[in-house]
């Protein structure tokens, strides 16, 4: 198919959580070749999209698909499209298509391409051989069909010096809206560990180039300080994949990037959050790093059982996570974690070993022990085994697999269930208390409203909170383990009765969280910093907040 | 009108809840020979425990109901004390939380709080100030007191479960709020050294 472009434009379709840098570096790249391109937040109707595409007739449409399992909702909104009569040229980048593209391209047949890994250059080309009217199927690190076959292009190599691309677009954001304007920024890409679950380095190592590239912190500050004293944005989402990766020299890269903010004058008036593993944090790099503002630190703890960090080659110990606990505990630095507390190889002793570890490691509060089950994505080591051991089940959007031992299928089946809303939902309590436990420990002179105590409080909320699941996950796992699954699928009593145990608790201790979030927040010194705007009682899942409407 | 009628027509109401209660033989059958839980030895007075529950009752003349609202407006002097003191022997701790003569001062927060039922985490203002009182006065129905043994001798499996699981929530939390009080204590003794 030939599509002849003018110099407008692109539409860019993708969820806008957390800024969405992925398409706003994209667009910003197209535009700085020349091309008008606007965003537009994906949604599962996709009658505004086929209004704005037949009213604005695009020549190109480019979806970015983040979550694996919502490539069917993308199918159906592209395929809306093409019933409709959108004639574009649809293109799909992200991590799922760049691995799994055959599979994309066969079950969404109104795309044209995609462009696999890294897409900034590749989306450039695209478009200047589309608008030129010119065979655009030998760009380099696209996929296409051609008849029933489809064709995957040579890889380009990855962008060498990040700061030759443009900083990410970010004028339809409007940050204001927000009580607490919060904006994402990225200082590096990729990841040189090899963890059995993560895509990271697969998508990286594709292109054959270093496993992680950096910013220079110059640039990386120089961008925060822009954004801070234009839009007004005072906390920060570090977005990279291991903001602390590299050993000696990626402490020292990080911690120029805190000594620039700290040069700009803006520490108390801006914070940052990183995400990092727990042996790469060291006392003097966080005193240094939150010095310069950091507030917050994610960890991939990702597993407690000796074990279970082995079989996700994670090349750490439990107790290497438990000082890193310890350490930022003193420190008085708020931090959260990722937790997978099965996966498949599990046996019930490391679950155990898992759910005791939660204990130890967060018992106290100080974070929300949310835990889920490993996941085999497109592109992760962990995929590649289990297909070869026969193992992988579900279909390619919607992976799945069987334990080894069939009653931790049932244990996880009932742990789907019993936690769900807890750890999965907007109205859960992980993702109210984490939200609250980041206000609370916010470092910001001006806009911290929570009282020494308050911290405390919050803190004791979220120990309840992780107390009852544990309990719960304990004596679930135990009574699973002594009962014949005969007898557990036919007399479920037992675990109805703790799912709903559970969740009396959690909707006791909701009240409390409510209770107490709204105490603070009526404070005659609690001002909203969203002049004009009210306050509608909800927790917001999303720091982004577009203006109404498309904005080139 | 007066205030004698009013109070004759109090009184007969109450002779006829009192006539009520003392035919009402089922009550009889709660005088069975399970011992009460071992606090209760502790804390009832040895001229009471010859005593019929019956008697223990017409000695204290319960009302059954709820006094109506305009007693507490009408009522004077020692008739008020002696009706807030029979609110008070129907609702032994609970109610007497906070004192009467607080609650033209109570927020309607703390009434919602405290009524609202099941055992809540007292909100951060009043952990401030916080009495052992104040959190043992929070268990439903009033003091803190083990389920009587009938009480237990007849539940079924599923629902000694589910008492289980209350009792570790209860721990969970309690375990909790231990920790919570005790750093605040920590930091108030270390304020105190300074």
């Amino acid at each position: 198919m030939k599509t002849q472009i003018s110099r407008n434009s692109i539409v860019l379709v993708g969820f806008q959580d957390q800024d969405n840098l992925g398409l706003r570096y994209l667009m910003s790249s197209v535009q700085q070749a020349g091309f008008d391109a606007q965003i537009v937040t994906y949604q599962s109707n996709p009658e505004p999209l086929v209004e704005l595409a037949l009213k604005t007739n695009p020549p190109v449409i480019g979806f970015s698909l983040i979550f694996q399992y919502m490539a069917p909702d993308f199918c159906r909104v592209i395929q809306a499209l093409r019933d409709a009569g959108v004639t574009a040229h649809i293109t799909m980048g992200g991590h799922y298509p760049s691995f799994d593209y055959a599979e994309v391209l066969r079950r969404i047949p109104g795309l044209d391409s995609i462009v696999r890994f890294e897409g900034e250059p590749t989306l450039v080309e695209l478009m200047q051989k589309l608008e030129h009217g010119e065979d655009w199927h030998h760009v380099r690190g696209i996929a296409y069909r051609k008849g029933e076959e489809v064709i995957a292009t040579s890889l380009r190599p990855s962008v060498e010096d990040l700061d030759t691309l443009p900083w990410p677009n970010r004028e339809d954001i409007d940050y204001q809206v927000h009580e607490l304007p919060t904006a994402s920024v990225l200082g590096s890409r990729g990841c040189p560990w090899d963890c059995t679950f993560c895509s990271i380095r697969p998508f990286y190592e594709a292109q054959e180039g270093p496993l992680r590239r950096l910013r220079r912190p110059e640039a990386i500050v120089e961008e925060m300080y822009s954004i801070h004293r234009e839009r007004g944005v005072p906390v920060f989402l570090f977005q990279d994949d291991d903001f602390l990766a590299g050993g000696q020299r990626a402490r020292e890269w990080a911690c120029k990037i805190a000594d620039g903010l700290v040069q700009k004058g803006v520490p108390g008036k801006v914070a940052f959050k990183i995400s990092c593993r727990s042996d790469e944090i060291r006392e003097d790099c966080m005193r240094q790093l939150m010095a310069g503002g950091l507030t917050h630190v994610y960890m991939g703890v990702e597993n407690g059982d000796p074990q279970g960090l082995i079989n996700m080659s994670k090349r750490i110990k439990p107790e290497q996570h438990l000082v890193a606990g310890r350490l930022l505990k003193k420190l008085d630095l708020s931090f959260d974690f990722g937790f997978m507390v099965l996966d498949p190889y599990s046996t019930f002793e490391m679950v155990r070993n898992n759910i005791n570890f939660l204990d130890t490691f967060v018992g106290d509060g100080w974070a929300v022990a949310s835990f889920c089950r490993m996941l085999p994505y497109a592109g992760t080591p962990l995929k590649t085994k289990l297909e070869k051991e026969n193992r992988l089940l579900g279909t390619p959007f919607e992976p799945d697999y069987r334990f080894l031992d069939p009653k931790l299928d049932f244990f996880y089946d009932w742990m789907l269930e019993t936690f769900h809303e807890r750890n999965f939902t907007n109205r859960g309590l992980c993702h109210i208390l984490k939200s609250m436990l980041f206000e609370a420990r916010l470092r910001l002179t001006d806009r911290q409203r929570f009282t020494d105590f308050d911290r405390s409080y919050v803190q004791h909320l979220t120990a309840v909170c992780n107390g009852l699941a544990i309990y719960t996950l304990r004596t679930a796992l135990d009574y699973i383990e002594a009962t014949p699954l005969s007898e557990l699928e036919s007399n479920p009593t037992f675990l109805k009765q703790l799912t709903l145990n559970e969740l009396e608790e959690e909707q006791r201790l909701m009240e409390n969280v409510v209770d107490f979030y709204w105490s603070v927040r009526q404070r005659p010194d609690f001002v909203s910093q969203a002049a004009g705007l009210e306050t509608v009682g909800a927790f917001e899942n999303t720091w982004t907040h577009a203006q109404p409407g498309a904005v080139s | 009108m007066s205030s004698n009628i009013d109070l004759n027509s109090i009184v007969q109401r109450l002779d006829r809840i009192e006539q009520k209660l003392t035919r009402a033989s089922v009550l009889e059958d709660l005088l069975n020979p399970v011992d009460p839980p071992p606090d209760d030895w502790g804390r009832i007075r040895p001229e009471l425990l010859g005593m019929r529950l019956i008697d223990l009752i017409k000695k204290f003349r319960i009302p059954k109901g709820d006094p109506p609202p305009f007693d507490a407006v009408r009522f004077q002097g020692n008739i008020l004390q002696e009706r807030l003191a029979e609110v008070l022997q129907r609702n032994p701790g609970w109610f007497t939380d906070p004192p009467p003569d607080d609650f033209l001062n109570v927020r309607v927060l703390d009434l919602i709080r405290r009524y609202r039922g099941g055992f809540t985490d007292p909100a951060p203002d009043d952990i401030a100030n916080i009495r052992l009182r104040d959190l043992v006065q929070r268990i439903p129905g009033g003091g803190f007191t083990d389920p009587s043994p009938e009480d237990i001798g007849r539940l079924t499996q599923p629902e000694l479960e589910a008492q289980l699981h209350k009792i570790n929530s209860e721990l969970v939390r309690l375990k909790s709020l231990e920790r919570l009080i005790s750093e605040r204590l920590n930091k108030a003794a270390k304020a105190a050294s300074q």
